[in-house]
């Protein structure tokens, strides 16, 4: 049984559905800009970050779902109907019947703004009177699960948490739950927000930098990592539908990487010509970087490309590298951003690939990897 | 009344999120559940928060709940009565 | 096609009843509940709501069980990571399992609450110090790193060096269910021969006046399928088990305690927090957990219901269970009594519960129980014994509708 993707959506810094994505990736845009973030306390401080537009929903979401959908689910439920216009799958239709329709997402934090407001909602009004509502959304389930109520979807439905390997746990989860017959079409899809508390955090134990920059510089030492926010979601399926396949997906692992244990001993890399990372930029992830890119590179003559330039590094941007990894096999090659200029010279001499294997060792200690080849 | 009941109009519109809902096009006299404005049980229980903490008026049973949300009127009837805001 | 069956070889607990599967048998067999007072943070509802709270040390008895944790470690641990160590140190203590298979296997978690009882705790803080003086002062914004879903799950990896799979299913109620299903799913697929799998969820604010504001918490603890039953409590706690393929379980020798031989999962996609009316997710559910057994309905000889309490799930559940199992067919039982709804961890407990069962070949009483709300189920009103009992059934619902459910089968006789 082998896994193929025939729709992608994408809510991102470099805007909401794939034509303006892969638009964006190809000129170079830099979408890292200044925003105002709200610190604990009431301060504002200014910093930069890739924040994801806000996606346009008309057509795509009935507005009386929309009104129960904060920022973050947006995102998601926005991507997901991408994905689906894109493959030409129409559940109202039953191309494929809500009971074999699954919903898989991964996501680092969740709804955290929405907790936020839960919580303020009691400080404001007495503990008799917290907000019904804001609970209920708040919950982390509320990604799949509302996307899932958008499209009909009765089938499997996992939101998955595990950090800055959140979206490869989402995939890994969805294909296997497609190789064991439980779904025979998946929206597998990775989203996060970055509030003001977030971002306190993030630049507090500085895996992030809050100073003025050009932009996200996966390979600066002196730590460029800048944050942002957003989602993407791929349409998976069996390959041999009725649906044009984009690319295969064949093996997809998430496990710790500091048990001794060499993950990619597990996977099958004949023939990988390119490997994306998720190589952000932070000083705190930068010694272990460089040396998985040494690792790496000894075992595979290939290149080794981190896209967090472009979109932010933040825990589901796996998603958007995801996205941009399809497109590849599609036929292009898009050169990483690094401060805000396209490092041309790490794309010169690439072919185009035909095997991209994406290996994310995180800081934080997890791992997840996964195969994606050309059909 | 009239005032109270376009106040009340917006205030469940902004809470609520119902963007797409022109206050213009709201029948004071139409349902609020199920039909008219579309709201659900955990709408209800919004609500209920809702009109206790901005008016201090408090629904004390689910009997005195339906009647009261059974349209914008019947709210607006309820929040003057009961108000201690 | 069904499943092949995956060897249960270690069960861990931790609850209001107390630390260890031990207290969890002797409180069903004692018939006590361990619904209480909330003293784990102040409320001024916590008068009002019994809770399910651990009441024991959870540093102690990891201390007990595996080491002292020093006051670095500890202070980057939330209280559901200490509940979620305590009871996989027992689990995997029990399971005896050689080095290599530990090292090998992997971790997969249901949460829902994770260290939200740590973070929510750093948020008040800032509102209060904003509220008095303005601003706040990030001093502990580390309680921070305790709030992600990954944190017990890579505690565990950490402490125990696993080095296998590792997922953190983050579907509310069902979480812990689906931990099992899928940890069970990815031995079956020769991904793994080990796993380590369950719930953890301790009590925070958040779940408690979040389930408060939704008006479903009763003042008098769960009555679950009782006529004049007004809803759930919510508890704190832990369950793991050490899930093993045959051919690993039986090649090391172990005692298979149970066997996990069915998983089924369905979405309702029909509202955020009511189930379908007529509860078809559940249903799908149970059908599909049924057929991944090679089961039908007739060989399952007891239902651990879901049975929070609430007017909505429990209408709906025994619609749902007289719908797959025809009416009375079967006798039925909800536990939420004896140690509050557990959220993620639910689902992982009842799993511990239902091996409980198999092996001692009895059935628990659904207590809080003294007029049913209808004849629909045979609902087990006094524990009795079960001599037959071969097959069990385990339901368990998350917000969202989203529908888990697993069967279990005796596994080796002493």
């Amino acid at each position: 049984m082998s896994a193929v993707v025939t729709g992608i959506g994408v809510v991102s810094a470099l805007g909401s559905g794939v034509e303006a994505f892969k638009a964006a990736m190809q000129q170079g845009v830099n979408a890292c800009a200044m925003h105002e973030f709200e610190r604990m306390g009431g301060a504002k401080a200014i910093a930069p970050a890739y924040r994801a537009v806000a996606p346009d929903a008309k057509g795509l979401i009935d507005p009386r779902k929309l009104r129960r959908m904060d920022r973050l689910i947006r995102m998601a439920a926005v991507s997901a109907r991408q994905a689906l216009n894109m493959a030409g799958l129409q559940p109202e239709r039953g191309d494929v019947h809500a009971s074999r329709l699954g919903v898989v997402f991964g996501t680092a934090y969740g709804a955290i703004g929405t907790t936020q407001e839960f919580i303020d909602s009691w400080l404001k009004n007495g503990q008799r009177h917290a907000s019904p509502l804001a609970f209920m959304s708040s919950v982390h389930g509320i990604l799949a699960s509302q996307v899932a109520l958008d499209i009909g979807a009765t089938g499997v439905n996992l939101t998955l948490s595990q950090r800055d390997v959140s979206f490869e746990a989402a995939l890994s989860s969805a294909l296997s739950q497609l190789e064991s017959g439980r779904a025979d079409a998946i929206l597998v899809g990775g989203a996060d927000e970055l509030t003001g508390l977030l971002h306190e955090f993030a630049s507090h134990f500085r895996y992030v930098e809050s100073g003025p920059t050009a932009g996200c510089d996966p390979w600066g030492g002196e730590g460029r990592a800048i944050p942002g926010d957003g989602g993407a979601v791929l349409l998976l399926e069996r390959e041999g539908g009725p649906r044009r396949a984009l690319a295969r997906v064949e093996q997809a692992r998430v496990a710790r990487h500091d048990t001794g244990r060499e993950m990619l001993d597990d996977l099958n890399l004949a023939g990988v010509d390119l490997v994306t990372s998720c190589r952000g930029g932070s000083r705190r992830a930068f010694t272990l970087e460089n040396g998985r890119s040494r690792v790496l590179a000894k075992r595979l003559a290939a290149p080794e490309l981190s896209h967090r330039g472009n979109f932010g590094n933040f825990p589901t941007a796996g998603a958007l590298q995801a996205a941009v990894n399809v497109l590849m096999l599609q036929g292009q090659v898009f050169a990483p951003m690094a401060a805000g200029r396209q490092r041309q010279d790490l794309v010169a001499g690439c072919r185009l690939p035909r095997r991209i294997l994406h290996d994310a060792a995180s800081v934080t200690g997890l791992h997840g990897a996964y195969v994606l080849s050309a059909v | 009344m009239q005032a109270l009941v376009d106040e009340l109009k917006n205030l469940i519109i902004s809470h609520l999120n119902l963007e797409d809902v022109d206050p213009a096009s709201v029948d004071a006299n139409a349902p609020l559940f199920g039909e008219g404005l579309g709201l659900d049980s955990v709408d209800a229980l919004e609500l209920v928060m809702l009109m206790e903490t901005t008016y201090g008026a408090k629904i004390g049973s689910s009997d005195v709940g339906k009647t009261a949300f059974s349209s914008l009127s019947s709210l607006a009837r309820f929040v003057s009565e009961n108000r201690k805001k | 096609m069904p499943s092949p069956r995956i060897a249960i070889t270690g069960l861990g607990f931790v609850g209001a009843v107390g630390a260890h599967v031990s207290a969890l048998e002797a409180a069903l067999d004692q018939e006590r509940s361990g619904l209480g007072d909330l003293t784990l943070f102040s409320s001024e509802l916590s008068r009002e709501y019994p809770v399910g709270q651990y009441r024991g040390d959870l540093q102690a008895d990891f201390a007990r069980l595996v080491r002292p944790l020093s006051a670095r470690e500890a202070g980057r641990l939330s209280r559901s990571d200490l509940l979620a160590l305590v009871a996989a140190a027992e689990a995997l203590q029990m399971a005896a399992l050689p080095d290599m298979a530990r090292r090998n296997a992997g971790v997969y978690l249901g949460q829902s609450v994770c260290g939200t009882l740590s973070s929510e705790n750093y948020y008040l803080d800032c509102a209060a110090q904003a509220a008095s003086h303005g601003r706040a002062s990030p001093t502990h914004l580390d309680r921070l790193f305790v709030h992600d879903g990954a944190n017990s799950g890579d505690a565990i990896a950490r402490e125990f060096s696993m080095g296998g799979p590792m997922a953190s299913l983050m579907t509310a109620c069902s979480s812990g269910a689906n931990a099992l299903g899928l940890a069970a799913a990815r031995i079956a697929s020769g991904q793994a021969q080990v796993m380590l799998a369950g719930g953890a969820d301790s009590l925070s604010r958040i779940a408690f006046l979040g389930f408060a504001s939704l008006g479903v918490m009763s003042p008098e603890g769960p009555r679950p399928f009782d006529a004049a039953r007004k809803g759930m409590c919510v508890g704190e706690g832990a369950g793991m088990l050490v899930l093993e393929s045959e051919a690993h379980a039986r090649a090391r020798q172990a005692r298979v305690l149970a066997w996990l031989t069915g998983y089924g999962h369905s979405c309702d996609a029909h509202h955020l927090t009511a189930p379908h009316p007529e509860g078809l997710g559940a249903q799908a559910a149970m059908k599909q957990a049924l057929a991944d057994a090679g089961l039908a309905p007739s060989d399952i000889g007891f239902v651990s219901a879901h049975g929070t309490g609430t007017l909505d799930n429990d209408k709906v559940e025994a619609l749902a269970i007289a719908r797959v199992f025809s009416t009375r067919a079967v006798p039925v039982s909800s536990t939420k009594r004896y140690f509050g709804h557990t959220l993620a961890a639910s689902g992982a407990i009842k799993a511990v519960l239902c091996v409980l069962a198999l092996q001692r070949r009895r059935l628990w009483p659904n207590l809080g129980l003294q007029k049913a709300q209808d004849d629909s189920l045979d609902l087990v009103t006094q524990a009795r014994p079960a001599p037959r009992l071969q097959h069990v059934l385990s339901n368990s619902f998350g917000f969202g509708g989203n529908n888990a459910a697993l069967v279990f089968t005796a596994g080796d006789r002493p």
